[in-house]
């Protein structure tokens, strides 16, 4: 049996399981070989070997009797820890949740699942999806899968090397200022993070509900849609879940690029960005205009000020969000013989140091005069930032950003400015509640991967697609030696 | 020297639903602790709330009925706070706009109508159960969180009220019209309404008094006696030359004293957040229409319209505004009987206890049967005696009360030759009251009825009677 091709698309993949010329079983064996080759690079927090494969032979028999198959039948598919899954553990890359086994399963998990998905495993986060890095996950230190040396981005790192290095089809990861699209740039992977309420959020770990918005990742951007279409829809469990179709019952396809107006940053907005950044928007930018769309200069509030806010806001719902995790129903629980408030205290001392800054801060927000005052001005903000996006979306048809203002940075001795700026360019579309995807631009000269990034209208991520495939250049991770990689 | 003591009332009410505020969980009465769970009331990670919209309708429906302001747009808010029942580390309320404002308690007594003021009311989910002592060193505590979940209305007063009775008349008027509308089912002792006083005692000196709490009273009696216990207390410490100070307090009743629980200013700081998960709460004019469409009079009007209409006496008229189907059995039963309140005393005293709680639409006596009863007993055919006689039989058998009666004898019918022959022959032995009669003694004309009546065995109509004596006694003179 010949090896598969583990980096094809998606959608190359699917054919092949589709005609017989691959089983389901026969990928799902090569995709967890893979995973264990590739676990170096600490993708992985649990493999979900033996159901995976016993996942495999039914819907390679079910294909046998000819009977019909979920659009993703046999795809391995990884979730990024934070999703609950019944049938694996779910940790959130956190001490606080060591052993946790969820009662239920999330929507998304279930929709994959319908779908015929092979769900291969769970994959390295940020703890509680906090993050930029991968790096403060409690049990594993991710590292990016083009320089070792250099962090994979985050928090939804695992799903994004997992997804480059060909140990998944793709992954889902979750959003809530970034955490799909930038590890995505960084690791030369394709990030969806649908408009806010695309998804269902019921099973994803909350960190800040506000924001928080389960993403895709994948090789190709063509490989977004299948699982798009599998998961979108809404969901009772989740009451802030839309009904808007995915795609417009208008037959717009092919879209006409000369239909469509980008909308191009002024310089003084990109400040910070890195010259090889600059120049690869600049190109993209050219590219576009060159199929025909007219690009329009625009504007929008500073993205500092965004970040600032979205900071601020998102610490307060992370402070709320984890208030549960008091070691008295399930996870990791110390103290057990103290009374309730030293139990308390001692189980929640177990948070890494990224959450504890993080739940610090929102409870400052919330208690202290000041902290108020700062939240009332990121409050105020959040409308600004979200009315001048939509009053924007309305004259142009997406806009054009980086993703970060510089490519992957190293693991070690990071430069606290640039931990702080990795979610400057990012949090807009977050705080707008807007689809918003990161698409690969090749390689830098370091061998590095570049990226843009295009916000698209409210529920339009149909046209957002259309759009990213046009400037898309996809990075082929399995071009080079492993040899050179680890 | 003191002024009148401020009371103010927070009321937690729960609500009538079959399933909790948030999830499908049951809310019915169990004795198995956490066996009405599911990871969305017990917290789990990765849950979101999904409004039960009859909570709303009745939250709405008690608004209404207490005419207060609905908001069109209400929040949903998280309260913070760290505790072993509170599986989130919160609970979903609505603090920064509440359900409605306003509004008022009707309380109707037999001196009248007042009605208390509101300020507002809002929905919110209970806590879980902490339960103390359940291991013999009394180390552990258990946690049960069954009630987690579970939808309440809290319905806050003015601080308007004066006295501990009449805190305690208006939770009970409020109890009353909530049961009678079916937002509760108000089981108080299963914690179905709870109640907070806050208690006040202004001084001449010093007007805005501090702010006692106290917390979790959830019967009437422990309110008032609650109140009059705090009241002591705060007039002891400031006879003694002590303060008073803002702080929470609980009720012991086995020894009729409030004590301290935490103090106002270590108050634990809630954190009140906007509730991410839930979009906000709209009421809709239609909503309001249909809730207003199906409310029904309530209560303490029921019992003025009966006060009114047939006279009767603010307890009965009360019993009445109470049951809705003693009324709906009245009402039918009322405009047809020549003597209502003989109707209204024999239903609410020998029926009702016959009935032996028996809802009143299910009784084989149908009301037509109890106007019939009654009018053989205003027209004298049949001695009230007698009708308790048939009752018991009645009240099962669905039987026509005259066919029954004279079935079993007991009509009051008598040949006026006979009943002559009676009245001669009591005249006869009872010539000394006679006489009295005579001399100007008319009270004894009762007395000789009443032999009339005895020598009868009860079958003479004392109406015939009257006046046969009365004839005879005439035609002597």
């Amino acid at each position: 049996m010949p090896s598969p091709n583990l980096t094809a698309p998606l959608t190359t993949l699917a054919q092949a399981l589709h005609t017989g010329a691959l089983t389901a079983h026969e990928l799902t064996e090569a995709t967890l070989q893979q995973i264990q080759a590739t676990q170096p690079y600490e993708a992985y927090l649990y493999v979900n070997r033996a159901p995976a494969l016993a996942w495999a032979q039914q819907c390679d028999a079910t294909r046998a009797r000819g009977a019909m198959t979920g659009c993703l039948a046999g795809l391995p598919i990884a979730l990024k820890d934070n999703l609950v899954t019944q049938e694996m553990p779910t940790t959130c890359g956190s001490r606080l949740l060591a052993g946790y086994q969820a009662p239920y399963d999330a929507t998304v998990v279930t929709r994959l699942r319908d779908a015929g998905a092979v769900l291969v495993g769970k994959t390295a986060l940020d703890e509680f999806a906090m993050g930029s890095t991968s790096q403060s996950c409690a049990t594993s230190a991710p590292k990016n899968p083009w320089d070792a040396a250099r962090v994979p981005g985050g928090s939804s790192g695992g799903s994004a090397i997992a997804v480059a290095t060909g140990a998944a089809a793709a992954a889902l990861g979750s959003d809530t200022g970034g955490s799909v699209r930038q590890p995505a740039a960084f690791c030369g992977v394709v990030g969806l993070k649908p408009t806010y309420g695309r998804l269902s959020r019921f099973g994803l770990v909350a960190f800040a509900s506000s924001f928080d918005q389960v993403g895709i990742l994948s090789r190709y951007v063509a490989d977004v849609e299948p699982v798009l279409l599998a998961l979108a829809g809404p969901d009772p469990c989740d009451t802030t879940t839309h009904a808007a179709p995915v795609f417009s019952p208008s037959p717009s396809f092919p879209l006409h690029l000369a239909d469509c107006r980008i909308g191009v940053l002024p310089e003084a907005w990109l400040q910070g960005v890195e010259p090889e950044l600059q120049q690869t928007l600049e190109r993209t930018r050219e590219e576009l205009a060159a199929h025909g769309a007219t690009c329009v200069p625009v504007t929008l509030p500073p993205p500092r000020e965004a970040l600032t806010a979205y900071q601020a806001l998102s610490a307060v719902e992370a402070m709320s969000n984890l208030a549960r995790y008091d070691g008295l129903r399930y996870g990791c629980a110390k103290a057990l013989t103290q009374p309730f408030d030293a139990r308390v205290s001692q189980t929640r001392a177990e948070f890494g140091n990224e959450a504890k800054c993080r739940l610090l801060w929102g409870s400052f927000l919330l208690t202290d005069p000041a902290g108020h005052e700062l939240l009332c001005r990121a409050r105020a903000v959040w409308r600004q930032v979200h009315d001048a996006y939509r009053t924007l979306l309305a004259e142009v048809t997406l806009v054009l950003l980086p993703v970060t203002p510089s490519v992957a940075f190293p693991r070690l001795d990071t430069p606290p400015d640039t931990l702080a700026n990795a979610d400057l360019f990012t949090v807009g579309a977050s705080l707008a509640g807007l689809p918003a995807i990161s698409v690969p631009r090749g390689l830098n000269a370091q061998g590095l991967p570049l990226a843009v990034q295009l916000v698209g209208r409210t529920f339009d991520e149909a046209t957002l697609l259309r759009v990213a495939q046009h400037v898309e250049q996809p990075c082929h991770w399995s071009e080079r030696s492993a040899a050179e990689l680890l | 020297m003191t002024a009148a003591v401020v009371i103010g009332l927070e009321i937690h009410v729960q609500l009538a639903t079959r399933s909790k505020l948030f999830c499908k969980c049951p809310t019915a009465l169990t004795t198995t602790p956490n066996s009405q769970l599911c990871p969305i009331c017990a917290g789990h990670p990765g849950t979101l709330p999904r409004l039960n919209t009859e909570a709303i309708r009745l939250g709405i429906r008690a608004a209404l009925a207490l005419e207060a302001r609905v908001a069109p747009v209400s929040s949903w808010d998280r309260k913070h706070y760290f505790y072993p029942d509170l599986p989130k580390g919160y609970q979903i309320t609505q603090h920064h706009t509440p359900l409605a404002c306003g509004g008022q308690i009707p309380v109707w007594s037999a001196h009248g109508l007042v009605h208390v003021p509101l300020t507002e009311m809002h929905l919110e989910e209970d806590a879980g159960k902490s339960a103390h002592g359940v291991d013999p060193e009394d180390r552990l505590t258990g946690i049960d969180l069954n009630r987690c979940g579970v939808p309440l209305l809290e319905i806050v007063t003015a601080p308007t009220l004066h006295s501990a009775k009449d805190a305690s008349a208006a939770a009970q008027n409020l109890h009353t019209l909530l049961c009678a509308l079916g937002i509760t089912t108000g089981h108080m002792q299963a914690g179905q309404m709870r109640m907070d006083a806050n208690v006040s005692c202004p001084t001449g000196v010093t007007p805005a008094a501090p702010r006692v709490e106290i917390k979790n009273l959830n019967s009437f009696r422990f309110l008032e006696a609650a109140i009059d216990a705090e009241c002591r207390r705060q007039a002891q410490v400031q006879q003694a030359g002590g303060a008073i100070h803002a702080e929470t307090r609980g009720y012991d009743p086995r020894q009729n004293v409030t004590f301290a629980m935490r103090d106002k200013e270590s108050l634990p700081d809630y954190r009140y957040l906007p509730e991410p998960d839930l979009p906000a709460l709209v009421v809709t004019p239609e909503m309001l229409s249909r809730a207003r469409d199906t409310l029904p009079p309530l209560p303490h009007q029921v019992g003025q319209h009966y006060q009114r209409t047939w006279n009767l006496p603010f307890a009965q008229a009360r019993s009445i505004s109470v049951a809705p189907d003693l009324e709906h059995y009245l009402a039918a039963a009322l405009p047809q009987t020549n003597a209502p309140q003989l109707l209204v005393n024999l239903a609410l005293n020998e029926v009702a206890r016959l009935a032996n709680g028996r809802p009143w639409n299910r009784l084989p006596l149908g009301p037509a049967h109890l106007v019939a009863l009654v009018e053989l007993i205003h027209v004298g055919r049949l001695s009230h005696t007698s009708a308790k006689a048939l009752l018991p039989c009645l009240i099962e058998g669905g039987e026509e009360p005259e066919l029954l009666a004279a079935e079993r004898g007991l009509l009051q019918q008598l040949d006026a030759q006979t009943l002559d022959k009676l009245v001669a022959q009591v005249l006869a032995t009872e010539a000394a009251a006679v006489a009295r009669y005579h001399l100007g003694k008319l009270e004894v004309f009762g007395f000789l009825v009443g032999q009339v009546m005895k020598l009868s065995g009860g079958r003479a109509e004392p109406r015939t009677v009257q006046a046969a004596l009365c004839q005879r006694l005439t035609r002597r003179t």
